[in-house]
This record gives C-alpha cells, sequence and structure tokens, in this order.
C-alpha cells in the first residue's frame, strides 16, 4: 500500500511542490525492525504544520529527481552500489524503494563539492574515490580471488571489515590512507541515507518540524505529531559488541 | 574570470572599510556607522533571507558552510568546513550553536597563574561593559544567577529557555553527583524583541534558524548597520589589503561575483580598514598580501601571523536511556556546567573544560556512531533505530596555545581564483590531552549517574581562535590591546584570531566584546583628528 499525501492547499500551484511525497510501501515509511512502524514524518497533520514550503521542494526533489551517474564510469557505479548496500544495507526493502546513495556520491564528485577541506595525505575527493575503489575491488581478488562483485554478501562484509579495521596490504592501496578513504566513505553514505524522509521515519525523528516547532520539551513527553515508539529496539548490546563500545577497544565504560 | 582583465572598478572611499561581515564584522559595522562613519563592509559569501533561504534540513544546510577547499595537516588535523566557519553575511553566527558565555577573570591572566602561556593585554573588567552592551543587543536568554562568575551582574536580558530532554538529564546526573549546573545563556530569544518571534524549539538552529528566534549577526546587527547607513556588498572576496608609500593601508582589492557567476576584480580605498574574516581567513589575507616593504606578510613583523592557531577540544560522549529522549528538540545546548573550569592541583594538566549537553541530528549522530563505535552495515541502521533513546554531553576543552600550530599559505593547491590556499596545521599538546580524557570521563559519570546504561564517546573539536594574538609587545603578538596592528597604524584585525588563549568558553560573546571596544577605541581615536568621519549626522 502506497500512501500518498495530498498537497497542502497553502502551497502555490507550481513546480515540485505539487508532487506528493510517496515514502514506501508501508504505512509511515518505517522498516520492519523499526520501533516505529507506523510512523508516517509525512503524514497530512506533518505536512501541513511541519514542512514548510521550501523544505517540501527540497525534499520533493531529492525523492523523486536522483542523478543520472555523470562522474562515475558505469563499472564503478556498480561496485559503488554494492559496496554502499553492504556499507548501509536495506534487503528489507525492494528494490525499488531503498534509499538511493551512490547516485548522491556521483553528484557531489560531478559538481565538485567538497567538505571545505582535504588532509594533506589524501589526493582530492574525485581522485581518493577513483583509487580507493580500484584498491577495493584489487583487495578482493588479492585476498578472496574474486572481484567484489562476484563475492557473496558474507565475504563482501567479511572484506569491508578487514578494511575499515585497516587490515589490509597497504601496496594494493597504493598510498590511499585506507581509514581517511573509509571515514569519507562512511561520511558520504550516511549523509545520503539520513537525508531521506524513509530513513528519519525509521528512526522516529520528527523531520523538519518547521514552521510548527515543539510544546513538550520534558523527558519522555511527546507531542501529538512525534514518532511513538511501539517496539523498543534497545541498541545497548550492540553497542557493548562494538569495536569501539564497552565491550573492547580503548573507550571503557562502567 | 574575463573582468579581471580590465581595469579594476574603484569605489568611492570609505571611511571604515570591514572583511568579513561575521560575529565581530557584523558589530563593527553597526558600532562604526551608528558613530558616524562611512562603512563598507565585504562579505566572501551571500546575504542571506532566514525566511527565504533557510531550509530545515540537515544536508540542506550545506549553503551555510565555507567550503572552499583548505589543506588541513599536522599530528591531529582538524575538520574544517562545517564543524568551524560559515560563510556569508552573519558568519559562522548563522550556523552556530548560540552558547553565550562570558570569560572568566582567569582566562586573561593564563600566563600568570599557570606560566603556561601569554597574559591578555586586557582585563575582565575592560570587557565587561561590552559583555553586558551585546549581550543586551542579542537579547541573551539565561538565568538569573551565575554559580561561576562573581561579576555577573543581574539577570540576563531575556528569560532563561526550558530544560529539553537531554538537558534535563544532564542536570539529574549533576545533582546526583554534586555537581554545579545552570541553565545556559543562549543566543536566540525566549519572548518576542522587535519583529523576531521567540524560539518554537524545532531544533535546527546549527542548520540556520528559519523562525528567525536566533540572533546571528545577520538579523540583529547587521540589519542595525544597514539602517545607520552601512553598505555589506555580499558576494565580495578580499583578496589583498595594498598599502600606500606611507605604510598606510590604502584600499583593498577583491574579488566581487555577479549574478551571472562571472567575476571581477574591484577595489576599495578606505582610511582605516578592519579584517574580520576569522582565525583561518584572516591570516591567510595578512599572508596573501606580502608586497614591497612586508615581504612576509602584512602585519608580519613580528612573524606571529598564522601562529598559535588552536580549537577547543569537543569530545561527546553518548548515553542510552530507557526512557524516550528525543534529542532533537530544541536548541542542543540547554544547560551546562563550569565545575571543571579552573587550574585544580589534583589534575594533571592545568585549566579546564566546561560541560555542555547537546542533541546532533540523523546524519551528524549515524556519523558519531560510524567514528565513535566503529560500526557500519546492519549494526549502524539498528543502532540507529534507537536514536530516540540517546542523550549527547560535548565538551569546551581549553587548548593551550602552541606556535607550532598555524595557518600559513599552500605552496602548491590554489583555489579557483589562483589564490594559495590556507594550509591548517595542528596537532595536540600533552596537556590538551589530558584534559579532554578528563572532561570525557566526567561526561561519562554525569550520564552514568542521570541512568545511562550504556555510553561510548566520540572524538570532536570546535570553535577556532587565534592566529593573530593581541598583545602588549609588537615583538610577541600581532595587534595591540585595541585590535590594531603593530605594523600598519590604520590596519585593524579583530576578530577570533586575536585571542591570547582559548579558554573552556565557547568564543563568539567574547568576539564581539571585543568588537565593540575596538568600535568605541576608533570612536574615541576619531574625536581626536586622528581617523576620518565624513557622514552627516555623526552621533
Ligand atoms: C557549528 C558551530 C557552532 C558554534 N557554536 C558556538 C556557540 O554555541 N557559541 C559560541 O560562542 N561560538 C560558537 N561557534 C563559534 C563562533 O561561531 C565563531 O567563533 C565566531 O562566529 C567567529 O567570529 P568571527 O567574527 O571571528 O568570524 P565569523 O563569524 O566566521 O565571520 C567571518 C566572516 O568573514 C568572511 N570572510 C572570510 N574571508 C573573507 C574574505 N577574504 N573576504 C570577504 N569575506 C571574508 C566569512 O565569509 C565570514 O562571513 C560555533 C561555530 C560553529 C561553526
Ligand atoms: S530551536 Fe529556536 S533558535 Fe533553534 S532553530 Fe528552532 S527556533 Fe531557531
Amino acid at each position: 500500500m502506497r500512501i500518498r499525501l495530498p498537497p497542502l492547499p497553502r502551497v502555490p500551484r507550481r513546480g515540485s511542490d505539487r508532487r506528493r511525497l510517496e515514502v514506501g510501501s508501508r504505512p509511515g515509511g518505517g522498516a520492519p525492525g523499526s520501533p516505529y512502524p507506523s510512523f508516517d514524518v509525512a503524514a497530512e497533520d506533518k505536512w501541513a504544520h511541519d514542512w514548510d514550503e521550501k523544505t517540501r521542494r527540497l525534499v520533493l526533489q531529492r525523492v523523486h529527481d536522483v542523478p543520472p551517474y555523470r562522474f562515475f564510469a558505469p563499472s564503478e557505479a556498480r561496485l559503488l552500489e554494492a559496496i554502499c548496500a553492504r556499507l548501509l544495507p536495506q534487503d528489507d526493502r525492494l528494490p525499488s524503494e531503498r534509499v538511493p546513495i551512490a547516485p548522491w556520491i556521483d553528484a557531489r564528485l560531478h559538481e565538485g563539492r567538497g567538505d571545505g577541506y582535504r588532509y594533506e595525505d589524501m589526493p582530492d575527493d574525485r581522485e581518493a574515490y577513483r583509487r580507493g575503489l580500484a584498491a577495493l575491488d584489487r583487495t578482493a581478488v588479492e585476498v578472496r580471488h574474486a572481484s567484489f562483485l562476484e563475492l557473496s554478501d558474507e565475504q563482501r562484509d567479511a572484506l569491508l571489515g578487514e578494511i575499515a579495521q585497516g587490515r589490509v596490504r597497504v601496496e594494493a592501496w597504493e598510498g590511499l590512507a585506507v581509514d581517511r578513504f573509509v571515514r569519507r566513505l562512511m561520511n558520504d553514505v550516511i549523509s545520503a541515507y539520513y537525508a531521506h524522509p524513509l530513513a528519519w521515519a525509521e528512526i522516529g525523528f520528527n523531520g523538519p518540524s518547521s514552521p510548527r516547532g515543539h510544546m513538550r520539551l520534558d523527558l519522555g513527553r511527546r507531542d501529538p505529531w512525534e514518532a511513538e515508539e511501539s517496539i523498543p529496539r534497545s541498541s545497548v548490546e550492540i553497542v557493548r559488541r562494538a569495536p569501539g563500545g564497552s565491550g573492547g577497544g580503548d573507550v571503557p565504560t562502567h | 574570470m574575463d573582468g579581471q582583465r580590465n581595469v579594476p572598478r574603484r569605489h568611492t572611499p570609505a571611511d571604515v572599510l570591514i572583511i568579513g561581515a561575521g560575529a565581530a564584522g557584523g558589530v563593527l559595522a553597526k558600532e562604526l556607522a551608528e558613530a558616524g562613519f562611512t562603512v563598507v563592509v565585504l562579505e566572501a559569501g551571500p546575504h542571506w533571507v532566514p525566511e527565504r533561504d533557510f531550509v530545515s534540513d540537515e544536508r540542506g544546510a550545506e549553503q551555510l558552510y565555507w567550503t572552499d577547499p583548505r589543506v588541513t595537516t599536522g599530528r591531529d588535523p582538524i575538520e574544517l568546513g562545517a564543524n568551524v566557519t560559515g560563510k556569508g553575511v552573519g558568519g559562522s553566527t548563522v550556523h552556530y550553536s548560540m552558547v553565550a558565555l562570558r570569560m572568566h577573570e582567569s582566562d586573561f591572566m593564563v600566563g600568570t597563574l599557570g606560566g603556561v602561556a601569554h597574559d591578555w593585554p586586557i582585563r575582565y573588567e575592560d570587557l565587561e561593559p561590552y559583555y553586558e552592551r551585546v549581550e543586551t543587543e542579542l537579547g541573551i536568554s539565561g538565568p538569573v544567577r551565575w554559580p561561576w562568575s562573581p561579576h555577573r551582574r543581574g539577570p540576563y536580558p531575556y528569560r532563561e529557555h526550558p530544560l529539553n530532554s537531554v538537558a534535563q538529564l544532564f542536570a539529574r546526573g549533576c545533582d546526583r553527583l554534586g555537581i554545579r549546573w545552570a541553565p545556559a545563556p543562549i543566543a536566540t530569544i525566549s519572548a518576542r524583541k522587535g519583529d523576531r518571534p521567540p524560539c518554537v524549539y524545532r531544533g535546527f538552529c546549527i542548520y540556520g534558524c528559519s523562525t528567525n528566534a536566533k540572533s546571528s549577526t545577520l538579523v540583529t546587527y547587521i540589519p542595525r548597520a544597514i539602517a545607520a547607513g552601512a553598505e555589506i556588498r555580499a558576494e565580495c572576496m578580499a583578496t589583498r589589503v595594498n598599502v600606500g608609500p606611507d605604510g598606510r593601508a590604502r584600499s583593498v582589492t577583491y574579488l566581487r561575483r555577479l549574478a551571472d557567476g562571472h567575476v571581477v576584480e574591484e577595489e576599495q580605498a578606505a582610511e582605516l580598514v578592519i579584517l574580520s574574516c576569522y582565525s583561518v581567513e584572516t591570516p591567510r589575507l595578512l599572508l596573501a598580501s606580502a608586497q614591497r616593504g612586508h615581504p612576509d606578510g602584512l602585519a608580519n613583523s613580528s612573524g606571529l601571523v598564522g601562529k598559535g592557531l588552536m580549537v577547543h577540544s569537543a569530545n561527546i560522549v553518548h548515553g542510552r536511556f530507557p526512557e524516550i529522549v528525543y534529542q532533537y528538540k530544541g536548541p542542543p545546548t540547554l544547560a551546562l556546567t563550569q565545575d571543571f573550569y579552573e587550574t585544580d592541583d589534583r589534575n594533571d594538566y592545568v585549566r579546564g573544560f566546561t560541560i555542555e549537553p547537546i542533541g546532533p541530528f540523523p546524519i551528524a549522530f549515524a556519523k558519531q556512531v560510524a567514528s565513535g563505535l566503529g560500526l557500519w552495515g546492519r549494526e549502524l541502521r539498528e543502532l540507529m533505530f534507537d536514536y530516540n533513546h540517546y542523550a549527547a554531553l560535548g565538551l569546551v576543552g581549553e587548548c593551550l596555545p602552541d606556535d607550532e600550530n598555524t595557518v600559513t599559505l599552500d605552496p602548491d593547491e590554489k583555489d579557483d581564483h589562483g589564490l594559495a590556499v590556507a594550509r591548517v596545521t595542528f596537532g595536540w599538546g600533552e596537556n590538551d590531552r589530558r584534559l579532554f580524557r578528563a572532561g570525557a570521563d566526567r561526561e561519562r559519570e554525569i550520564l552514568e549517574a542521570a541512568g545511562a546504561e550504556v555510553t561510548w564517546e566520540a572524538e570532536d573539536t570546535s570553535h577556532l581562535m587565534g592566529a593573530c594574538r593581541m598583545g602588549d609587545d609588537a615583538t610577541t603578538s600581532v595587534v595591540d590591546q585595541w585590535c590594531r596592528t603593530w605594523d600598519v597604524p590604520n590596519l585593524f584585525v579583530c576578530d577570533g584570531s586575536v585571542f591570547v588563549t582559548s579558554s573552556a568558553s565557547n568564543p563568539s560573546l567574547t568576539i564581539q566584546a571585543i568588537a565593540a571596544r575596538t568600535a568605541d577605541y576608533i570612536v574615541n581615536r576619531a574625536r581626536t583628528g586622528e581617523f576620518t568621519r565624513r557622514a552627516a549626522g555623526a552621533a
């Protein structure tokens, strides 16, 4: 069932404003494992009060006008998509309903938009991606004797895990700082995914909240239009198991 | 860049030319225009209209940041970009988090008290009346009683904001441990001020406040400056300060971006030039202005332009709570403690820190999950399902100045205009590290006392300071106590770069108080005839 959100009468009748925000096939856009399976970040009342016109336009564009690949070659784009699918898996969603990630990385590189700084020991982002993707695939061949795209999901995860922890043969990376590349990639993946209303819905984030704002600020209090948790999912165990959590690493707790 | 081949357009000379319309530039423009000077402000970024331009979206806020290329290096390279500087009228105050603190008496005397740095050439008392003035102009909302500074007179201009859930957890943890806390004084109004409505607790403050409650200089000082006759020239990037044969600053050359995207070179002459471009761009501009008589850059006879850059350690500890928190609601910092601010002989470090609750939005939070916990894949996504159960505390940790931490011109890399980009070199000192380790431990204790089931940490930094420090000796500082450069009598540097030490307070209110004091000084000197005031109806 697709939810279709009627455009607001207040919205000027032009451009993307009149288009509808379709947020996936489930009510509210949440994911099956989400504590907020029925939260709808763009429900009618919210669309009316929490989405000012310019933010509507921006997010509608983000949802509907996913840019074509202009920077990466088709083979690079396929590889990057496969990597993103493991760094932020969405196999609980139909392919047509997954939040696009790689196209936004491509767009940023194509347009030459950066963060405003480059580590001295890193090339610029464009070169870093070209070289990083090639090095990652080389590592797959060296370690698993097959290119990344030929590996199973489990093998892909294992390989990415090794790379994320820096357990790679540096020569294959030809001087590219692996840790910085992984961080760059992770940050880009996160910036694309958590900018999407589907992602906001599944974590119970209220969305633009403009112009209405909030009235109930007290601990445990919820404004009627905020996400209501129905299936709590504590992350305590995940933190305990995490490399940088209480279980290990250099950041002890308790 | 066709236009650059033509003779640059020259404007009518101004009394005062200010470069950079941020925290300091805004204050200077208003005070000097109201005092009867003709004022021109060059600002590299656009002139925003909050209601029109500010989207309520974490990614959409990218437009507000200084994202021109810079190189970061050193033992502990700093994350620049969004984390440290804005671009556009209002400067970094457009996306700052509004905490409006006065520095402590001891902050001005770190040399005398601890022997670990230079003293400031001014004392708390010198700034006090200016703190008062800026707080009134911005309409700071804050508590009636301030536990840590005996000199704070009376309540803040606006009533304090209510505590949000994260601040309540912080307060609960502090209470249980016997740590004093107070509602945070912040630069967003809690009741109407002129045509600006009060804060509605949307929490989008660091992405630009479309409500217009946030007291950035864009909506406070700048409109007053314009009303008093100042001209704010947006999309104009200063590239060089020109010095005449008399050794005085004559004009500034700049690149103006036209509506069609073309860039033309222009020149603005002035009696008096003030650089307010902040700790990276001010030294960059001074160094790029090397010319006859000033081979190592302008105002650099001490060799200290670009040296002594500081940044606050801002380590974050996140705690998972059984209660639902909704950490995105309200301004991020609504309470704080300065109980660990001063040097304490029991510590293995000198100076101290402030602890402030924060409320990262989903993208920022997920990045901290990735960097702090090392998570990715399914576990990252699953932890994010629990976003609403987290509360975080952030540090403002004092960083001792070190002349090895620098801003220089990169020998190789150029920006779109062919100008050398800034190269920022930074490494923590041993004291800094001990201090932020202790700070993170305290944050953890407070969260645990408040009932956190599990905690984890992400490293971070915030706030640039220094790189053109003030002092009372021309050989050990770049500007005097009035922000006047020692070398060029009509050239001032007035922004965060004049900081001598970093303090453990968020810097903007001090930057603005210093700017108000410099403006007063210039007005007084004009009375003696040193500087011209051409505008009619001088106050
Ligand atoms: C995310 C974030 C949160 C923060 N939170 C707080 C807080 O809660 N409390 C606090 O006190 N401080 C905070 N700060 C720090 C505070 O914003 C800065 O310290 C302060 O704004 C610096 O003031 P400034 O006048 O020196 O520079 P800015 O305010 O940065 O202004 C400099 C201006 O100069 C312009 N400029 C630079 N170079 C040129 C050039 N060559 N030509 C023309 N224009 C130029 C820039 O575009 C900019 O507009 C925060 C900063 C950030 C980034
Ligand atoms: S919380 Fe207040 S200051 Fe922050 S963006 Fe919202 S209205 Fe503006």
